[in-house]
């Protein structure tokens, strides 16, 4: 619970730091993809902090590589 | 005795000024009477405004009246040279017929009665008023626009004495004083080249303070000189009181701890600056000249490094670099070992330490925080201490810092050891401004030490590296000759090689004119 | 242009040199160790050695495109839909690379330094730091590697002096004695730990002041930097052994442990690894600006300091859900990772070398 609280207040806080300017300067693109990257980020960190279960990206990385790995490590055996 | 300082670019900053638009422009009447009621009015009759109303030309035919502050002008001057040139030099002259009776009667006047130096033109009411409370004489006529300013200006002043802030042993011991006239007079002194330009702005709508800028034509970054301008015209302040003013509003970034323009009361220190392509800039009445742009390197040089053989001064400059490590993370390394890295102190002075810390009933970094608050509070109280009480409660201070808090178990004498040597190395900083910074840079530091250790400390020190790579004054990185690591600099950063080896100017301040002498013959003859 | 900022040659050459020992100095003697045994430095010659070929490669294709950044160039030369397809997956490379740097620090600090601390603390310090170095821009960032780089070069000259009186010549022995094969394995370790990951450069490289000595500028870096690594992990073997290195996870700091002048400094690990923990720095500063000032090339922006901040949130989700233990982590890193950083390193540039090369010999028809 306080974890989740101080999640968002670090995502208000780095809205503060940043937003102002962008919105000064009309760079609503960068606006766009800021808020798009924090909300993965809020969103994630949230999720870890309730325990859910997010499964490494490393597990595609082997799922990709596995294959060749096998390969060449069993000719260096 | 002060000369009437006006250049042609002393133009007045008229929308700002607090006299009305209609003043500024309104060129001074013919009427004499009105002219001095006016004048008495718009300085509300302040008694030390002197008037006096005399008579000139054979006939005495014309009326004229001087004004004057009491206090800032040279009244014998003005009785010697302005009074007596006008009243009874020209008796009998033909002088006294052409006034008379002559046209261009203020010509004359200008060009062969009045026997002082500066005489400049006054047009309109708003140079009056600046000329004559700068502590000119101004000389009014009867049925003509124009008046006189003659700089008879004088004034009570502290004599050119040792500097207070920066004392060396071995060099000049003049210092700047709060007239800017003597100031400049010092710095001119020390370089005699005729490309050595002065410019003059009145900075202040209120206090109209002059403020100069000194710089080395062809040697001086054109860019800097410009830039300098700039800043300084778009200062807009009531008042200017002193050269700290002028810094913080020029100044690169607000933001930091770390200050990016250099200022000293010592003529041969801006002398030197001018030499490497800085520009100078003095306020008026304060001894405090500013210089731009600065490197994070200057504030670790210090006058003397020059006037010194070269090894000596290379050793000292290294321990002033030591030094700047130590009174910066001097106290944090002791917390963060002692707290977190135990393993790392043999084991003999170990358990000494842990000894004295039996007794002290707070965590380490409580008992830091005390005895650094504690110092720095007795560091300030020194400064504005009476003389008379100061040795005293010195003593008591360390007495109390020291000893008597060890003794009552409030602080370990290791902490106490630690923090003063930490408080002694701050000091060696040759400019003032930087051991602020640093005593300021050593809490967070501090807290980072107690909290994670050497790690934490790592992590503000990066942090500490990036901030000051960040910095750039008048467009010059401040780490310049570390990072960007130019070679040929490093005669002068943590060495100070001998004088023949200097040869070039710090490349990135001066970016001309770069080659300081023809490499020399060593003394020495080759057997 | 994103980035207004201008790099030195030599402030370039310095950044290769503290990415390439990055990490690599923590790991990757264990690693070598456990992969060719006594021969792991003659491993390590050989991979740096291909590291060395990999930078030919890299400055070609830079070469090729000069004034533009990877993602710039991978729109030009494979077209806007596969360029961005390609840029994507580099991003991904460059997060991803940033994540197991953090991840590796953080580990460290949980098992050897400072255990108490929660890893989430120890990750939120660096990322303050590294988002900090990145808000300033590429100069300053440049400029603190110029600033900590004497210092690094000292603590490498005093680091393998203190060692020198600990070697154990015989832990050497015996040399070759399983042939090549071992050697092949520790060298594609000992390239993929450093110099096979200075493909992030490719996004630094046209901002350098003096293109057309990049080459020398490049090489000298990843130089510097392998030799030091080749030097740890001959040194590792020589004092800790075969079975000290490979069973220790952080062998480097195990022998730092070992290093006792006259009774009176040791245990000064602590110190030894500070260097580290720059090192470390840089290379997560570097890989994590590769994805920042590659995503807002992607996506067309005017300014990428912008998005530091949210993606440094993004970045700590991934540190900390990139490994539910340090387990699985090493046996991803041992098995897999290599073939990962080929990929990207290796692979990626030769395909776009040779598209461009096939679309510059298509259009001479």
């Amino acid at each position: 619970m306080w974890a989740v609280a101080g999640i968002l207040a670090i995502a208000i806080v780095i809205i503060l730091i940043e937003v102002p300017r962008l919105l000064q300067r009309k760079m609503h693109k960068e606006l766009w993809v800021f808020f798009t990257l924090l909300a993965a980020g809020t969103g994630l960190s949230i999720a870890l902090e309730l325990h859910w279960n997010i499964p490494s990206p490393l597990y595609l990385m082997i799922a990709i590589y596995k294959p060749i790995s096998t390969l060449i490590y069993g000719l260096l055996k | 005795m002060e000369h009437n300082n006006k250049t042609n670019g002393d133009t007045q900053e008229d929308s700002h000024n607090t006299v009305s638009k209609s003043d500024a422009e309104e060129p001074i009447s013919a009427n004499l009477q009105q002219n001095i009621d006016k004048v008495k009015q718009a300085l509300g009759n302040s008694n030390d405004i002197i008037l006096r109303e005399i008579r000139i030309g054979k006939i005495g035919n014309l009326k004229a009246a001087i004004f004057y502050t009491d206090g800032l002008t040279g009244t014998q001057a003005l009785a010697d040279y302005v009074m007596e040139s006008l009243l009874m030099d020209m008796k009998n002259t033909e002088l006294d017929q052409m006034i008379s009776f002559g046209q261009d009667v203020l010509n004359v006047l200008k060009e062969r009665a009045l026997t002082f130096g500066g005489v400049t033109e006054v047009l309109n009411y708003e140079m009056l008023y600046t000329s004559l409370l700068s502590g000119d004489a101004i000389l009014l006529f009867e049925g003509h626009c124009k008046g006189f300013s003659i700089g008879v200006r004088l004034w009570n002043q502290r004599s050119v004495t040792e500097p207070a802030t920066e004392t060396i042993v071995r060099g000049p011991r003049e210092s700047f004083t709060e007239s800017i006239r003597t100031n400049t007079a010092l710095i001119r002194r020390k370089i005699k080249d005729r490309n050595l330009w002065l410019e003059t702005r009145t900075i202040g709508r209120v206090t109209k303070t002059d403020v100069s800028i000194m710089y080395i034509h062809g040697i001086a970054n054109d860019n800097t000189v410009e830039e300098v301008r700039k800043r300084l015209d778009r200062i807009d302040i009531d008042g200017i009181l002193e050269s700290g003013y002028i810094e913080e509003l020029i100044q690169d970034e607000t933001f930091t701890p770390f200050p990016t323009i250099y200022n000293t009361e010592r003529p041969d220190v801006v002398a030197a600056d001018l030499l490497e392509g800085r520009v100078a800039i003095l306020v008026d009445g304060t001894p405090f000249v500013l210089t731009a742009p600065t490197t994070f390197i200057q504030f670790f040089q210090a006058a003397e490094d020059y006037y010194q053989r070269a090894d000596v001064s290379s050793l000292l400059r290294a321990l002033r670099f030591f030094s700047f490590f130590i009174s910066l993370v001097g106290t944090s390394l002791y917390i963060a070992i002692t707290t977190f890295h135990q393993e790392m102190l043999p084991t003999a002075l170990l358990i000494n330490l842990a000894a004295q810390r039996e007794g002290v009933p707070f965590p380490a970094i409580i008992e830091a925080l005390m005895m650094e608050t504690a110092l720095e509070i007795l560091r300030e109280a020194s400064i504005r201490m009476p003389r008379a009480v100061g040795q005293a409660v010195s003593i008591l201070g360390t007495l109390v810092i020291g000893t008597a808090a060890v003794e009552a178990g409030i602080a370990s004498a290791a902490m106490v050891i630690v923090i003063s040597i930490t408080a002694i190395s701050s000091f060696i900083f040759p400019a003032p401004n930087m051991s602020i910074s640093v005593r300021l840079i050593r809490f967070p530091i501090l807290i980072l030490a107690a909290s994670f250790g050497l790690f934490g400390m790592i992590i503000g020190f990066i942090a500490l590296v990036l901030h000051l790579c960040s910095l750039r004054s008048f467009g010059v990185p401040y780490t310049s000759s570390l990072a960007p690591f130019i070679l040929e600099d490093q005669k002068d950063t943590i060495f100070r090689l001998p004088r023949r080896r200097m040869k070039t100017r710090p490349r990135l301040i001066s970016q001309k004119d770069v080659t300081r002498n023809q490499p020399s013959p060593a003394p020495k003859p080759r057997i | 242009m994103l980035e207004n900022g201008k790099i030195s040659l030599r402030q370039f050459a310095i950044l290769v040199t503290l990415f390439t020992v990055g990490d690599a100095i923590l790991v990757l003697p264990s690693v070598m160790a456990s992969q060719a045994k006594e021969d792991a430095w003659i491993a390590a010659i050989v991979g740096e050695g291909f590291g060395l070929l990999v930078i030919f490669l890299f400055t070609a294709v830079a070469r090729l495109n000069p004034g533009m950044t990877l993602v710039e160039y991978n729109k030009k030369i494979l077209g806007t839909t596969l360029g961005t397809l390609l840029s994507l997956l580099f991003l991904v490379y460059f997060l991803t690379c940033a994540a197991a740097n953090i991840r590796e620090i953080g580990d460290f600090m949980a098992t050897q330094s400072m255990p108490e601390t929660p890893n989430q603390a120890i990750y939120i310090m660096f990322l303050f730091v590294v988002v900090m170095g990145i808000r300033r821009g590429l100069e300053v960032i440049a400029r603190a590697g110029e600033m900590f780089f004497p210092g690094f070069i000292l603590f490498v000259i005093l680091f393998i002096l203190f060692l020198l009186p600990q070697i154990h010549p015989e832990n050497i022995q015996p040399v070759l004695a399983e042939g090549m094969k071992p050697i092949l394995k520790g060298a594609m370790a000992s390239s993929t730990y450093s110099s096979v990951q200075l493909v992030a450069f490719l996004m630094i490289i046209p901002y350098v002041n003096q293109p057309k000595h990049i080459l020398k500028s490049f090489m000298s870096g990843t130089f510097l930097g392998s030799i030091f690594l080749i030097l740890l992990i001959l040194l590792t073997i020589l004092v800790l052994g075969v079975d000290g290195t490979a069973n220790n996870t952080y062998p480097s700091y195990a022998l730092a442990k070992k290093i006792n002048i006259g009774k009176f400094l040791e245990r000064i690990e602590a110190i030894l690894a500070l260097m580290w923990f720059v090192t470390i720095f840089f290379k997560i500063t570097i890989f994590f600006y590769s994805f920042i000032l590659g995503l807002s090339q992607l996506l067309n922006l005017k300014e990428y300091k912008v998005l530091a901040l949210p993606s440094a949130m993004l970045l700590m989700v991934f540190t900390i859900v990139l490994a539910p233990n340090t387990t699985f982590y090493h046996n991803v890193i041992t098995w897999y990772w290599p073939f990962f950083d080929g990929t990207f390193n290796v692979l990626f540039p030769l395909l776009l070398l040779s598209v461009y090369g096939l679309r510059k010999m298509v259009f001479k028809q």
